[in-house]
């Protein structure tokens, strides 16, 4: 479950946040974003089996997408000023 | 490290357990996919021998005129060597879904084909995105099983350990699990280039389904533009409401073939035909370049004049070549059919991973235990999946030649027959003991493959030996294969049969070699 | 035709690697070699499957070709496997008589 869901959330936070912040041109970069989020999905997924309990797992996903979720509010704050 | 491998090792056992069926059915048909357009030739054996159709596309222009004046947008897919029919689409404002109407025409003649109706090598194309599903669930469900074949991929190598000492070995003659361990491995690791990439880029064809964060971060949820932005896909203009007639295509195809320099049209998208807001894209054709989005000219649809030429770039490249590894449209024949060998690759190595999963878990016969509930329905499960799907093709196949030709719903009538059978077959392997229901659907598999060829030749297609000789090699190469495939199932119903027969003796050559029997505690020591 | 010679060599470049391992130098050889030939059949191995992605790309450019080796690299393999575990009816004789 927190493999499941939790990897969908980062992946889709790291997707985002490759979206918005990465400094070419905007469809360039969704499509960057959108492109590693595959991997990231895959990757997060063999991370939170790696780890030695779930509540490690969750802590470590749950900081990671906080991080992500962090710069995107903070480039759209940005974008706003 | 040693726990980490046990929690990868117990990853990739259920994981792919899980979506191993669904897996196997995707990669199959994906797998036929790579000769989707050489299956629907042989499925409409009416086509005549493919000619030269130099104005197919002012044929089906004049078509489209005629049947669907105040459509959206009018799609027209070329004959080109594989497929010698002109695919016409019509999008329609406020149409109902399915979102478009389909027409074939003869090329030559620009008038709807009289072949039989059917959905072809379509059918095993679409069906191995979207299982046949309505709206996007397929989509979703093939997603996340492809996904899932990707963690299974990468805890599977890492759980590996002698990739390389193990690169060349295989031993059939070894322990059940040993062997099918073996093929597995070899399997994987043999192909896994292609298993990786296979995978991904079909993740990749959808991803915006599954990913739409990206776009909604940068663009605040207005898809449309960004598809536009990164020409992805052109939204048709607003309708201007003032008729104008279309520019002539002629010309227009001519200054296309010499920004081109001669490569061959493929499609013709023509946006709001009849408006004065009309706009008429060409695409070079699909087989021309490795990635699947190709230079495109957008012409002013009423005046002919140039709009966009447009050559994709930096990351829009990259999807694009993506896509296109993925769908293989560039690959000429050698190369298609490497492809098809490492698809069935991956279909075998899903399958013997399966059978691995059974395989380990039989209960031993010293002990007098008998299989589980849950034993059973994987067994049974595999049975239906692996010797059932093919059934299901072929029966496909037939009902391509037996469904009478004016049945109306025809072509729906074939994918019941597809449906029907595989029932059938789950039905039975889950009614019959394991062992002969495998034996018996791989000898029905082998009887129905390998009489193909003569039912094509009693019911109106080119016969083997025509073909042949005549150098139709579509054709002929549909029926060698179904023949081959028709042998390679003869060949395991063999094995079976053999087994069956004497399957005590098996069981002690099993056991009598040390140092199987050591590989197989190795192996135990490692699933723990 | 080049495609067959591209596979040729990758089939042999694969059979060099194969044989320049210790567990499958008894299936196809009747005595040990020595550390100076595994060493070279174990180069002579990257060198062909080296020429065979060469040839590749002399067929089909730098954006195919590659893909064109893989799968040719998988065919190499697999008919690697294919013979070294069904091999050639004198052999199998011969193992058997050994075993």
């Amino acid at each position: 479950m927190v493999a499941v869901f939790g990897g969908y959330a980062l992946a889709a936070a790291v997707g985002a946040c490759l979206a918005v912040l990465l400094p070419i041109t905007r469809s360039d970069a969704v499509l960057v974003g959108t492109l590693a989020s595959g991997l990231v999905y895959v990757a997060s997924v063999i991370w939170v089996f790696a780890a030695a309990s779930v509540r490690r797992a969750l802590v470590r996903l749950i900081l990671s997408v906080a991080v992500l979720g962090g710069g995107i509010l903070l480039s759209r704050l940005a974008a706003g000023q | 490290m040693g726990s980490f491998r046990q929690s990868m090792a117990w990853l990739h056992t259920w994981s792919g357990l899980v979506v191993g069926w669904l897996l196997f059915a995707i990669f199959l048909t994906g797998t036929a996919s790579f000769f989707r357009q050489e299956i629907s030739l042989w499925m409409r054996p009416e086509l005549p021998a493919p000619g030269n159709a130099s104005d197919a596309a002012a044929l089906a222009l004049d078509r489209l005129q005629l049947i669907a004046p105040d459509a959206r947008r009018w799609l027209v897919d070329l004959p080109d060597e594989r497929d010698p029919l002109t695919h016409l689409y019509v999008w329609r404002d406020g149409g109902r879904l399915p979102a478009f109407e389909r027409e074939a025409l003869d090329a030559a003649t620009g008038q709807p084909s009289t072949a039989r109706a059917t959905y072809g090598g379509d059918f095993l194309y679409y069906f191995h995105f979207d299982l046949h599903m309505p709206s996007i669930w397929g989509r979703l469900i093939v997603g996340a099983a492809a996904v899932t074949m990707l963690v299974a991929l990468v805890s599977g190598v890492i759980i590996h350990r002698r990739i390389f000492r193990d690169f060349f070995t295989f031993r059939p003659g070894s322990a059940a699990r040993r062997a099918w361990l073996d093929g597995h491995n070899l399997l994987a690791v043999l192909a896994l280039p292609f298993h990786f990439v296979i995978t991904y880029t079909g993740l990749v064809t959808l991803m915006f389904l599954y990913m739409p964060w990206g776009i909604d971060a940068a663009y605040m949820g207005d898809r449309q533009a960004f598809l536009t932005e990164a020409s992805l896909a052109t939204s048709s203009p607003p309708a201007a409401g003032v008729p104008a007639p279309l520019a002539p295509i002629g010309p227009l195809l001519e200054r296309a073939s010499r920004r081109w320099d001669g490569d061959a049209l493929g499609r013709i998208d023509v946006h709001r035909p009849g408006d004065a807001n009309a706009l008429i894209e060409l695409t070079v054709s699909g087989s021309a370049g490795l990635a699947h989005r190709h230079r495109q000219i957008t012409f002013d649809g009423v005046t002919g004049a140039l709009l966009i030429d447009s050559d994709p770039g930096g990351a829009r490249e990259v999807y694009a070549v993506l896509y296109g590894l993925h769908l293989g449209r560039f690959a000429d024949p050698p190369l298609r059919w490497l492809y098809f060998v490492s698809g069935l690759a991956g279909t075998a190595m899903i399958g013997s991973g399966l059978v691995l999963w059974v395989a380990k878990r039989r209960p031993k016969p010293v002990e007098g235990g008998r299989a589980s509930f849950g034993h059973r329905l994987v067994e049974a499960l595999n049975i239906a999946a692996i010797a059932g799907l093919p059934i299901a093709v072929a029966s496909f196949f037939w009902a391509n030649r037996l469904v009478p030709v004016g049945l109306s719903e025809r072509a729906d009538w074939e994918v019941g027959c597809f449906f029907a059978a595989w029932a059938v077959t789950a039905g039975h392997a889950a009614l019959r003991p394991p062992a002969r229901a495998w034996l018996e659907q791989f000898t029905i598999a082998t009887l129905m493959f390998a009489l193909l060829p003569l039912l094509n030749g009693l019911t109106g297609g080119t016969h083997l030996v025509d073909s042949l000789s005549q150098g139709r090699w579509v054709l002929a190469g549909f029926d060698l294969a179904m023949l081959a495939t028709g042998f390679g199932f003869a060949g395991v119903a063999s094995v079976l049969a053999r087994r069956a027969r004497a399957p005590s003796k098996i069981r002690e050559g099993a056991g009598r070699s040390g140092r199987e029997r050591m590989g197989a505690e190795a192996i135990e020591r490692r699933s723990r | 035709m080049i495609e067959l010679g591209a596979f040729l060599t990758a089939f042999a470049g694969f059979l060099s690697l194969a044989l320049a391992m210790r567990r499958h130098e008894q299936q196809l050889c009747h005595h040990t070699l020595s550390d100076l030939t595994r060493q070279l059949l174990r180069l002579a191995g990257f060198v062909g499957l080296t020429a065979s992605l060469a040839l590749c790309v002399a067929r089909s450019g730098w954006a195919v070709g590659p893909v064109l080796w893989l799968g040719l690299l998988t065919l190499a393999a697999l008919s690697v496997v294919a013979l070294l575990t069904w091999p050639l009816q004198g052999d199998r004789s011969q193992r058997d008589r050994r075993g």
